[in-house]
């Protein structure tokens, strides 16, 4: 009777190490080639040569704060020392609500960019922000550039807590030819946004703050 | 020689267990490289954005494809001792980042979790030590397996003499 090879238990014939190890070794070959193909058509996949974690050089500190909100205090916390050594500006939770009243009275002028990925944008953010997933910012750059340019004030945030995203993506904004004077990092992010009763608008991806939200 | 039944039918059962795993946690990473690539940059392991981005973008898909060669019983010893190889080195970072956390904080060393990178999600570091020195074990008891059921084929480079 021929056995089935799929039942029958087939012991390997004793091998030395040194097979083990080539076995090893091809696998390891073959596994990491599958894996950076595998990772190249995937529509989640890294970009191999970009530096997703770039910071500004250390500046010095910081002076510029928004004239509607230069009274107002900064969260303390080491976040502030790092932001402001690198020329970027916190602003805190009553900061960023004064400069959202502003942005609704001047949507040109003031900005606010949410630099989470596109399903926690989705599900609640500050009313007009404009998306800007930080890792995949391909989709929306153009168009946040577009607003940068003829804004004076760009408020940028991502979840708050320990989330280093709106410094990132501020960077990115900046090396893109944003002047960084205009970059402002709300640290508490959108967790704090929402924690404190703020409004927000759930949906997807529209631009400009004619966006209505959940007032 | 007659086939050992009972110990080809744990390897077998050892093999579906740690592919099995090694599948599921690989795609839950590769699902969220983004993730992923964040939890390998908090352990700050290099310095160079390459590396690390070669890193996150292949050690998901490794995992998998590693966890499918276990499933279906192929390479099976050279699958099993890179498991092995694996496994030490990210069992070693993660204990170092929890006696990390240990010392900055007054939790008492079983009552951390966080998120390892392992693909799970958070977990109390007691857990996953356990549960790496077992996958650990299940590796090295594959290597040492010489009977395989139900397996494509158990040696790449060598046919078996038995049918």
């Amino acid at each position: 009777m021929k056995a089935d090879p799929h039942t029958t238990l087939a012991p390997s014939p004793p091998r030395a190490p040194r097979a083990v190890l080539v076995e090893a070794a091809a696998v390891l070959t073959a596994g990491l080639l599958a894996a950076l193909l595998l990772n190249a058509v995937s529509p989640h996949g890294l970009q191999l040569g970009r530096d997703y974690f770039s910071k500004p050089p250390v500046t010095g500190a910081a002076t510029n704060q928004p004239a509607s909100a230069a009274s107002a205090p900064v969260p303390a916390n080491a976040a502030l020392a790092r932001l402001r050594s690198r020329g970027l500006q916190p602003l805190e939770h009553r900061a960023a609500v004064v400069l959202f009243h502003e942005a609704q009275r001047r949507p040109e002028s003031v900005i606010f960019v949410d630099v989470r990925n596109d399903t926690l944008y989705e599900a609640g953010h500050i009313p007009g922000a404009h998306p800007l997933d930080y890792y995949r910012p391909e989709a929306h750059l153009l168009d946040v550039l577009g607003a940068c340019a003829a804004a004076r004030q760009i408020v940028v945030y991502c979840t708050g807590g320990d989330c280093e995203d709106s410094e990132l993506a501020a960077n990115l904004l900046s090396q893109a030819g944003v002047p960084r004077e205009r970059l402002f990092i709300y640290l508490g992010g959108f967790a704090e946004w929402s924690e404190n009763g703020s409004p927000v608008a759930a949906g997807g991806a529209r631009r400009g703050l004619q966006e209505g939200g959940n007032r | 020689m007659r086939p050992d039944l009972p110990r080809a039918a744990v390897g077998v059962l050892a093999r579906w267990l740690l592919g099995g795993l090694y599948v599921w946690m690989g795609l839950s990473k590769a699902l969220d490289p983004v993730g992923f690539l964040k939890l390998a940059h908090a352990y700050a392991l290099v310095d160079t954005p390459l590396l690390l981005n070669l890193i996150a973008a292949a050690v998901p898909w490794f995992e998998v494809f590693c966890g499918l060669l276990l499933l279906l019983g192929v390479a099976v010893r050279g699958t099993a001792l890179l498991s092995a190889l694996m496994l030490v080195p990210f069992t070693a970072l993660v204990t170092s980042r929890a006696l990390a956390l240990h010392a900055g904080g007054a939790l008492p060393f079983c009552a951390i979790k966080f998120d390892c990178g392992c693909g799970a999600g958070e977990v109390l570091i007691c857990w996953k030590l356990t549960e790496n020195t077992a996958l650990t074990l299940l590796s090295v008891g594959l290597l040492s397996l010489r009977q395989h059921g139900f397996c494509l084929r158990p040696a790449l480079f060598r046919r078996s003499r038995f049918p």
